[in-house]
């Protein structure tokens, strides 16, 4: 099992994305920073999307969730900021 | 236009913290009316709602010195409060089209206006931290739940920035989007000795009348906040498993 961690600074705050790799699948994400979403609970629907899955299909499934949820807000974060510190954990 | 103000604090940090989830869930309700409230609180370290508490404090430090980490429900970083703090909430329902922008472009003017009438010359970095001769004074964190908006922020009066830094992880180093200010922090008494929390708080109330273009009206917490504020204290912000675990796993 591999533990990934992977950080960005977002214009305003940084996100950091955590998961263990289990045969190429993702466990035990964690998504935590001192960034704003609103409505807060949804980045732990983020962390259930991801959850199990490959982690080639992470990205994917990040734009997959914030194009369903369209009634998000973050303020000076965008989805790109996301898939950053995603990109950066999964460089390690 | 009036707009309430209460100057309410429990005397338990935990309490504080979770009167100001009962005033925006009450509000949502229409159960009060738009609301000011300015409170100090003990010793405490207040997490952001996406921050985990190993990173941010150093827990032997917190559990030396019984300080309590207690969770907030809105996001942002992690602060410090003492008695040496003013802390403002701001509960509110107007049709806007920006909410976010709103609560910090418009909103938040009610404390840039009450530090300038104290003489100082405060400015915003970074959206929402408030700067005075280069350092941060203050911090602020909004939400939109519930269909109400709601700005929350805490100003450095007289603080112990020694028992801050010592409690409060800093990165050793800064990688070059992280605007430094962030951490560099100081009391408005250093700027301005003899300045007391009552100053600030007066002319918080006056800033607040003036940037939102309302009268205010004092009032005291009415029986149903008291009753709803110990519910959400029972149930979650007495609780380890909101204050110290990351919220995904807690109903909120």
């Amino acid at each position: 099992m591999k533990h990934h961690v992977g950080e960005h600074k977002a214009k305003k705050g940084l996100i950091r994305i955590e998961f263990d790799e289990r045969d190429g699948r993702a466990e035990h994400v964690r998504i935590t920073g001192d960034f704003f979403m609103h409505p807060e609970e949804a980045v732990h629907e983020l962390e259930q999307k991801l959850e199990g899955h490959g982690i080639d299909e992470l990205e994917s499934l990040m734009d997959e969730f914030f194009a369903m949820r369209m009634d998000i807000e973050m303020p000076y974060v965008n989805i790109e900021d996301f898939k950053l510190a995603l990109k950066n954990a999964l460089k390690e | 236009m009036s707009l309430r103000v209460l100057v309410f604090d429990s005397g338990d940090p935990k309490f504080d913290l979770a009167f100001e989830e009962a005033l925006g869930r009450l509000r949502a309700g229409d159960k009060i009316p738009d609301t000011l409230r300015l409170w100090r609180t003990s010793r405490s370290v207040v997490l952001g709602y996406f921050r985990s508490a190993e990173e941010d404090v150093n827990l032997d430090v917190a559990s030396g010195n019984g300080i309590p980490l207690i969770r907030r429900f809105t996001g942002g970083g992690t602060v410090y409060l003492d008695e040496g703090c003013l802390n403002y909430s701001i509960v509110m329902k107007r049709k806007v089209e920006f909410p976010i922008s709103y609560l910090y472009g418009t909103v938040l003017k009610g404390t840039l206006a009450a530090l300038k009438s104290l003489g100082f010359s405060p400015y915003l970095r970074n959206t929402n931290d408030v700067v005075v001769n280069g350092k941060k004074v203050s911090g602020t964190a909004a939400s939109i739940k519930w269909g109400v908006l709601f700005l929350h922020g805490s100003i450095l009066v007289d603080a112990d920035l020694g028992m801050l830094n010592s409690l409060l992880k800093v990165p050793r180093e800064f990688k070059p989007s992280v605007d430094p200010v962030k951490y560099r922090v100081a009391n408005l008494r250093e700027f301005r000795g003899g300045i007391g929390v009552g100053d600030v708080m007066e002319s918080l109330i006056e800033g607040y009348s003036s940037a939102l273009s309302v009268d205010v009206r004092m009032e005291e917490p009415s029986r149903r906040e008291l009753e709803a504020a110990e519910v959400l204290y029972r149930l979650k912000y007495s609780r380890d498993e909101w204050n110290l675990k990351l919220p995904s796993s807690y109903l909120a």
